[in-house]
């Protein structure tokens, strides 16, 4: 009875696995930056062939970093009805632009092995995607992602990015889901015991009903948020805290010989992949 | 681009909502699972904070909604920074262009237009970029399926953003007022 309130706690941004592997070691610099190059190169790949030596790629990253390899496919699993919609979508919707034998026709509906193959091409490219982002959160901490962004960032301080503020404003962000998460399921279980509409049973076709559905719960929760933020805005303010220029860090971010070979990996792969197609 | 305290809070504690109510629907929380992301309220806090903290605030909103769902998605159709990040942008910055036009008349009014403008938006251009980039999944023909649920969706927005506006200005707004 109580797990219909409770899965809020829950609520993860990609599970982080210690497992102290080097790939974990890497600066978190070279593990955006490469791991940026591999999806671009996953997004250009359109043979098969390709995509299935990239999936060899990102599995034996997998077990480089010692993240059991059957934890890491687990994403795929929540991934399947979601792509089945889209694959039948895509089935009714490609026939005319694709090429190549026809296997069945009716209508306006054609399926083509040409269809087929750029179908089985986009299974594999989100199989790809979803491990190869997985892994990257499983491998470093929000934290270190965050520094990581913010040191990537600086470069463009010139042409007025503000690096360090939007460094902030995810490390906030990030530090107060939990916050608000507990918040949320606390309003769900006062608002339930005053009677108010449960959002499982509510017609959602009708705008006034959702409103009402959803009025009990966003409000209170907007508001709560709005008074958390005065309140850090308060304290912020009396330490004098101010963004910009000199500021330093607590944490510095150094880099080894191995994230610079990780990145020039990276790039040889994208750099060959863009001359071959 | 300098960023006020106040814009860098307002942007982080809103964010932060966005991430929740986006990591809510994939635990199957509210149906309707358009774009991935809750798509019936996502949205909303984008909209809320580019109102309170300004343009600024929004674009940096849009920008983590976009990223965010980038990152939720599940189907490869989100994937491409084009259709997921991209327009989501724009969600953060036109509620308050419309908040401000109307911002002379009633206030809450002024902000339930903003709320709808945001969902339309989204929707408008979302919609737009998978007709461009995916028609195999979405054609232009295909788009008139959605506009019920999209005008379902401004209106809730348009309610919930009034309402939050609203109290918010009732309860700070009223402090300090006295009757004597």
């Amino acid at each position: 009875m109580a797990s219909e309130f409770e899965f809020l706690r829950n609520i993860t941004i990609g599970q982080y696995i210690p497992t102290g592997s080097p790939v974990h070691r890497l600066d978190p610099r070279a593990k955006i930056m490469a791991g940026g190059l591999l999806v671009l190169t996953i997004s250009f790949c359109n043979s098969i062939i390709a995509n299935l030596l990239l999936l060899g790629l990102i599995l034996g990253i997998a077990i480089l970093s010692r993240i059991p390899v059957s934890y890491t496919l687990r994403v795929l699993r929540l991934a399947i009805p979601a792509m089945t919609v889209v694959l039948i979508l895509q089935l009714l919707f490609l026939g005319r632009s694709a090429t190549g034998t026809v296997y069945f026709e009716w209508g306006w509906i054609r399926i083509t092995q040409g269809g087929i193959a750029t179908i089985v091409v986009n299974i594999l490219r989100v199989f790809n995607l979803l491990i190869l982002t997985g892994l990257i959160t499983m491998t470093s901490t929000t934290t270190e992602l965050t520094h990581g962004l913010e040191y990537l960032l600086n470069p463009f301080r010139r042409i007025g990015i503000p690096a360090h503020e939007i460094a902030l404003i995810f490390t906030i962000a990030l530090r107060f889901v939990p916050t608000f998460a507990q918040e949320l399921e606390n309003i769900m279980k006062a608002q339930a015991s005053r009677g108010a509409t449960s959002l499982i049973g509510a017609r959602l076709w009708r705008p006034d009903k959702l409103a009402r559905a959803y009025l009990p719960l966003m409000v209170p929760l907007f508001l709560n948020a709005l008074r958390r933020a005065e309140d850090l805005i308060a304290a912020m303010e009396a330490r004098c805290y101010i963004s910009g220029e000199g500021r330093t860090k607590f944490v510095v971010l150094q880099s080894h010989l191995q994230d610079y070979i990780v990145v020039a990996i990276a790039a040889l792969i994208f750099g060959l992949v863009l001359y071959l197609t | 681009m300098q960023l006020s305290v106040r814009q860098i809070v307002i942007a982080g504690v809103f964010g932060a909502i966005v991430i929740l109510l986006g990591s809510i629907q994939v635990l199957g929380f509210p149906p309707i699972p358009i774009p991935p992301g809750n798509a019936t309220t996502v949205h909303i806090p984008v909209s809320v904070g580019s109102i309170l903290g300004g343009p600024v605030v929004g674009g940096i909103l849009g920008l983590l909604y976009g990223i965010f769902s980038w990152f939720q998605d599940t189907t490869g159709v989100f994937k491409d920074p084009l259709i997921s990040v991209l327009p989501r942008i724009f969600v953060g910055l036109t509620p308050v262009l419309a908040y401000r036009a109307l911002a002379g008349g009633n206030k809450v009014v002024a902000a339930g237009v903003g709320g709808a403008v945001g969902a339309l938006t989204n929707t408008i251009l979302v919609v737009a970029m998978l007709n461009i980039r995916r028609p195999d999944i979405l054609p232009f023909a295909a788009d008139s399926v959605l506009i019920p649920v999209a005008l379902i969706e401004a209106v809730a927005a348009a309610i919930l953003s009034g309402a939050v506006v609203g109290a918010w200005n009732a309860a700070e707004g009223g402090r300090g007022k006295s009757s004597l």
